[in-house]
């Protein structure tokens, strides 16, 4: 698909915003969790069995596919809304979210002791379920696309049949000269010109008008015509 | 989308919240909560246990595990329970009742523990399912109970021979111990007497009460050889004591007694 026009339409500044808030949420944020929390729970009596050595390897996880998912989500940012690019690294973004919310939460079961129980819980099927609220996200960008290729396809289809329509000049009851009718044709075959052109009524109040009119003489609106062609 | 995504984080922090919050809660029953029991041959023991659900979804197939172990780690009895589902907001509280066969204990090398103290490992665990089933949970706790045996003291006071009418005797002050929840049962005791040699030299029996510190005196007849033996001569005598339950089971325990002859010189 032609992109030529989008390319003017990259957004570094919201790359930029989007990158660091990436960050924020799914880095920084976790990771105060991950240590000042649980350190506190600890010396509650609610503990968590968490080895420092799982600990450190959630907290690899978070920094790994946390720091993808911001890159990503910057490059997504990045690119115009509805282009492929974007569209590709939209769902690379939520791939690399489901990744960190996999290997942060379903890889192992969590276990707490509550005064005599030590209790275990697995969550995997929550998570599964989790994972699939955020993989709906990854419709937006495909639907973006999608709707972006749709009106593009719209658009030459209109312009396909303003072309292969009959051209009512409204000036068929008067004779126009071969050499005129030659060029009119010429041109209406290279580029459909825009409707306003060769008006013979006036568009508002649908009374006829001169062919050299600029406003109509019935309700005073003006009228752009094409005087050369 | 955004429907979806705010389901699940509802669902998410519903099923959070109740934990948090102390709503969700297993009450482990307490050593004074066992209540001990002895019917047929089967030592029970139950207890309370109540899971108070207090969170925003139902839990379902609920199963308590019941695993009993002595100190050294031997598996005596495992038992499981289907409590099925418990409401929303419900506290259900049931007992937990297990039972350890006699039989069975003698059977599987656990008969030191009928006449010895030990300590039962009790492990209780609960599996369930919450959250529309999303969530497995399991909680286990381990209690120790102290076993002091159903026969927990045996022995003798001073024997003395006696002449009655011509026939001759040995009266053995005896003293027992049984389990509490024994009370109000009657077994039987009897003794079976070898001499220094090791030769029988006589045997009785008495019906007892168990459950209680009970004390008695067995008289047992012996010929006069096997008399004229004990008035002369100090030795070590074998008493086979032999304690039977009311179930049948037959619990056996040699003691020496150091006889000292009363014309010994």
């Amino acid at each position: 698909m032609n992109e030529g026009p989008l390319i003017k339409k990259r957004h570094p500044v919201g790359a930029t915003v989007a990158f660091f808030s990436e960050i924020i949420r799914f880095i920084v944020i976790p990771m105060l969790i991950l240590y000042i929390i649980i350190d506190a729970l600890a010396q509650s009596n609610f503990t968590l069995l968490l080895s420092r050595g799982e600990t450190d390897s959630i907290a690899s996880y978070v920094i790994l596919f946390g720091g993808l998912v911001a890159i990503f989500a910057a490059l997504e940012a990045y690119y115009p809304k509805g282009s492929s690019v974007r569209m590709l690294f939209g769902i690379m973004s939520i791939a690399m979210l489901c990744a960190w919310f996999w290997f942060i939460l379903s890889s192992r079961s969590i276990h707490f002791n509550v005064s005599e129980w030590n209790v275990t819980i697995n969550i995997t099927g929550i998570v599964t379920m989790m994972l699939f609220a955020v993989a709906l996200k990854s419709l937006i960008p495909i639907a973006q696309y999608y709707a972006r290729r749709d009106s593009l396809k719209g658009g030459a289809a209109k312009a396909a049949a303003v072309a292969a329509a009959p051209i009512d000049t409204g000036v068929a009851k008067q004779p126009i000269a071969p050499e005129s009718q030659k060029r009119l044709t010429r041109r209406v075959q290279e580029e459909p010109p825009p409707p306003e052109d060769f008006l013979v009524s006036c568009p508002s109040c649908k009374t006829k008008i001169p062919a050299s009119a600029d406003v109509c003489p019935h309700c005073k609106v003006w009228i752009r015509q094409k005087k050369d062609f | 989308m955004s429907l979806a995504n705010i389901s699940v984080a509802a669902i998410v922090i519903l099923s959070i919240l109740p934990l948090v919050t102390d709503q969700f809660k297993i009450d482990a029953p307490a050593m004074e909560d066992f209540d001990w029991s002895f019917s047929d041959g089967n030592v029970t023991l139950a207890a309370p246990i109540g899971v108070n659900n207090g969170g925003f979804f139902d839990i379902n197939d609920v199963v308590v595990s019941v695993m009993v172990s002595n100190v050294s780690g031997g598996q005596m009895l495992s038992a499981v329970n289907q409590w099925g589902t418990i409401p929303s907001g419900g506290q259900v509280t049931r007992q937990i009742r297990f039972a350890l066969d006699l039989d069975r204990m003698l059977a599987d090398g656990f008969a030191w523990m009928i006449t010895h103290s030990d300590l039962l490992r009790i492990r209780i665990e609960v599996t369930a399912k919450y959250t529309l089933k999303l969530i497995a949970f399991s909680a286990d706790c381990e209690l120790h109970m102290p076993w002091d045996g159903l026969v927990q003291d045996v022995g003798f006071r001073t024997p003395s021979l006696f002449n009655d009418t011509g026939s001759y005797g040995i009266q053995i002050p005896y003293y027992l111990k049984t389990a509490d929840f024994l009370q109000g049962l009657g077994g039987n005791y009897s003794v079976k007497l070898y001499n220094g040699t090791g030769s029988a030299i006589s045997s009785a029996g008495q019906d007892i009460q168990l459950g209680t510190n009970y004390s008695g005196n067995l008289s047992l007849a012996v010929n006069s050889p096997a008399a004229m033996d004990l008035l002369v001569n100090n030795q070590t005598l074998i008493a086979e004591i032999t304690v039977r339950l009311p179930s049948g089971t037959e619990v056996t325990i040699d003691r020496r007694i150091e006889w000292a002859a009363p014309m010994h010189w």
